[in-house]
């Protein structure tokens, strides 16, 4: 018995789709009308094929699928499943790429609204093919019922604690405003006012009317005077936690220290770069201002320290003097580019010569040990020099993300490296830009170590003075 | 000229195979709602493996709705609704299971609204996952959240609309923030976490007095616990190489109290279990 009801609502249902695709749609409502009010949907979109599913009270199933040219009618009717091409329609072509747009929608329409859509849906100028098509799509729905959500359901009793404060929040979260404020998160998305109308009529005239009604519901109450008095809920607070907000975590950590040492990694190739570039074109001058460094270290580090603070002022009297001639205030804008760049200059020019010479003395030691270290000393003096001042700052990278150790590491290494700059400036001062060499080192006449080279001697000199004395 | 000429033809390997993987994704799409009839309870049952997760309250006039976008070669959707049980699956299953779900599937997501009114059980086991779930003014009674490798925050925005027995949280190398646990209105809340860093903030609506239980394991990372100065606090600590920041707390017998533990209207008992990493207390104004 139950079987031979199947097969009739498989006839019916088969019936119905055929009549319907020929324009005798009205033929079918009655037969339909019982068991066709649709409770739930499922819309698929894919680069390949669109499919729209309308789930019915009984637990039957409308499914209607758009795919390479084909628009396939499947109705699940108790346990049979029937499906048929109803249609062939134009591939890439209007009807298709209406159709994907408008299942697309299906995630952010309720059934009713998706229902409302697909049963409103209309295409204008299409070819024939495709108009047929249309009717073939959209003669399915034609009959279709949203089920009717009862208002008077209710759940759960609210709680107390609930009712107290939250009158707000009650009307925040009704569905008016609720529903009003999807269809504005819409609007926002498809960005196009103009769309207004044809909004309305995809979504259904409902949320318009309901936006409406919900926007004047909160003009006229205190809701959003007692969210701000209440202070619980701030306009545009997120419902959840910020970026700023959440707590730094081992991947953020990790994502720190990457770029950090990529920071780094960048210092360091740039203040190559300038190091090349100063051993190119003046390779006495940086030597002069590393030898300084490394003979007159403590020298250089005051004659920094006091020369640092004294930059503003020098720079405010050589304004000064320039302003009081004619000649001088013309060329105001040249000497404060040219004083910037001479300190600028100075400070890392100093800084790269105090590199030198840490590297110069780092590969000295190999080599007065035996091992090869290569030609172009005087780039290998830069290169090395600078991957030991900007090691300094590696345990300020690995630890910046813990909370003492990573400040202390981070301030050990800007005072050491803040040092070591204001003593290549310092020399830099000392030396005149790497021109005078009297705080260089003097000259070694031990330049190697054939003039340690004794003979050895044939005979114990002591033992044959002691035969001569006691002889 | 051989050596520059090999990495040039290798480059160009990888290259086309990179693109070829690139063409090769297929993403899906899939949406569902449900309206409501009368239920009288709905249990969701959430499996996402990868990518980025979204679960709200939804405007009141569906049951649920939701939406899937994922790579169609790799997962299988999810979406059946019980109508016996009234219980929905939804999420995606991984065609292979041996599939290598190490990292986030980032255009991979998941959004899920639930009725406000209807009560609501949720069970969510989420894989490499970036989720942010609003539990707030749902009507939930029961929750149990599993995460792996994951990125996820819990936001309570909005008290529970009903008594809530009990909230299971459940994370693994993961980060992992709940914001306004207070509106949960749980009896009890569990969370066991292996790695990472953790956020529990015990801030929302304890108005009317309570009496609630917090049972907290964590094996290595930094967990933070936000509190509200109203609500009496007692902390039972047992860790191992954990530091405790003790803050605002006295040491009464094996525990630590607020000052007012004992004539607060609303209480909060906490058991912590941690091995290795620092727990902070943090004190709120609310």
């Amino acid at each position: 018995m139950h079987r031979a009801r199947e097969m009739i609502s498989i006839a019916t249902a088969l019936t119905f789709g055929w009549t319907v695709a020929d324009g005798n749609a009205a033929a079918q409502v009655q037969s339909v009308s019982e068991t066709s009010r649709v409770i739930a949907h499922q819309a698929t979109v894919s680069n390949q094929a669109a499919s729209l599913q309308f789930q019915l009270a009984n637990g039957d199933a409308l499914t209607v699928t758009l795919e390479g040219g084909r628009v396939d009618v499947e109705w699940v009717i108790g346990h049979s499943k029937s499906r048929q091409v109803s249609a062939e329609y134009e591939p890439d072509g209007e009807l298709e790429m209406a159709w994907n747009k408008l299942v697309a929608q299906g995630g952010r329409l309720n059934t009713q609204e998706m229902l409302s859509a697909v049963q409103r849906w209309r295409l204008e100028g299409l070819g024939a093919t495709d108009e047929k098509a249309f009717g073939a799509v959209t003669s399915p729905f034609a009959n279709l019922v949203a089920l009717e959500t009862p208002d008077d359901i209710k759940y759960g009793a609210p709680h107390a604690q609930t009712e107290a404060g939250s009158g707000v929040a009650e009307a925040l979260a009704s569905p008016e405003v609720l529903q009003a404020l999807e269809a504005l998160k819409t609007l926002e998305e498809l960005g196009n006012l103009e769309s207004l109308k044809g909004l309305a009529d995809l979504e259904g005239v409902e949320s318009l009317e309901g936006l409406e009604e919900a926007l004047r519901a909160l003009e006229t109450s205190d809701a959003l005077e007692d969210l701000e008095s209440l202070g619980e809920i701030q306009p545009g607070t997120p419902a959840v936690p910020t970026a700023e907000s959440r707590p730094p975590t081992i991947r953020s950590m990790a994502s720190q220290v990457g770029g950090d040492l990529l920071g780094l990694l960048a210092t360091f190739v740039a203040l190559s770069a300038l190091g090349f570039g100063l051993v190119f074109f003046a390779p006495r001058q940086l030597e002069i201002v590393a030898d300084t460094v490394h003979h007159s270290f403590w020298r250089s580090f005051l004659v920094g320290l006091f020369a640092e603070p004294l930059i503003i002022p020098v720079f405010g009297m050589l304004l000064l003097g320039l302003a009081l001639t004619v000649i001088g205030v013309v060329i105001i804008p040249f000497a404060t580019v040219g004083f910037v760049v001479a300190i600028g200059l100075a400070i890392t020019g100093g800084y790269l010569a105090v590199a030198r010479s840490v590297g110069e003395a780092y590969l000295r030691q190999r080599m007065s040990r035996g091992y090869a270290v290569g030609s172009w000393l005087s780039y290998r003096y830069i290169v090395y020099g600078l991957v030991a001042l900007l090691a300094l700052w590696l345990p300020a990278v690995l630890l910046g993300s813990v909370p003492v150790a990573g400040d202390i590491a981070a301030i050990s290494a800007a005072v050491l490296t803040w040092m070591l700059a204001t003593a290549g400036f310092g020399a830099t001062l000392l030396s005149r830009a790497g021109i005078r060499g009297t705080f260089a080192r003097s000259f070694n006449q031990a330049l190697s170590d054939e003039y340690l080279y004794q003979t050895p001697q044939a005979t114990p000199i002591v033992r044959k003075h002691e035969r001569i004395s006691k002889s | 000229m051989r050596q520059y000429s090999l990495v040039c033809v290798s480059a160009c390997f990888i290259g086309v195979a990179a693109t070829a993987h690139l063409e090769a994704q297929s993403f899906r799409t899939v949406a569902i709602s449900r309206l409501m009839t009368g239920e009288d309870s709905l249990l969701v049952n959430v499996d996402f493996a990868a990518g980025t997760l979204r679960l709200g309250p939804g405007d009141g006039r569906s049951l649920y709705r939701g939406e899937l976008y994922y790579d169609e070669d790799k997962f299988t959707p999810l979406t059946t609704f019980d109508e016996n049980t009234s219980s929905l699956h939804f999420g995606l299953s991984p065609v292979d299971k041996s599939l290598n779900l190490g990292r986030i599937e980032t255009p991979q997501r998941l959004s899920l609204t639930i009725a406000p009114r209807v009560p609501v059980g949720i069970s969510a086991t989420l894989g490499a996952t970036e989720a942010e779930l609003e539990l707030g003014g749902l009507s939930l009674f029961h929750a149990d959240i599993k995460t792996r490798a994951a990125k996820a925050f819990l936001a309570f925005s909005q008290p529970n609309r009903i008594g809530c027995n009990r909230l299971t949280l459940k994370t693994g190398a993961a980060e992992f923030s709940a914001i306004g646990l207070g509106n949960s209105r749980c009896d009890e809340v569990s969370f066991a976490g292996g790695v990472g860093d953790v956020l529990l903030d015990f801030t929302g609506d304890w108005s009317g007095g309570a009496a609630r239980k917090a049972d907290i394991h964590l094996g290595l990372g930094q967990l933070t616990i936000r509190l509200p100065r109203t609500v009496g606090v007692a902390i039972d600590v047992d860790r191992f190489l954990a530091s405790f920041d003790k803050a605002g707390l006295e040491k009464v017998g094996s525990e630590y109290r607020s000052p007012d533990y004992g004539v607060a209207d609303a209480r909060l008992h906490i058991t912590i279990k941690a091995v290795l990493g620092d727990i902070d207390i943090e004190w709120v104004e609310q």
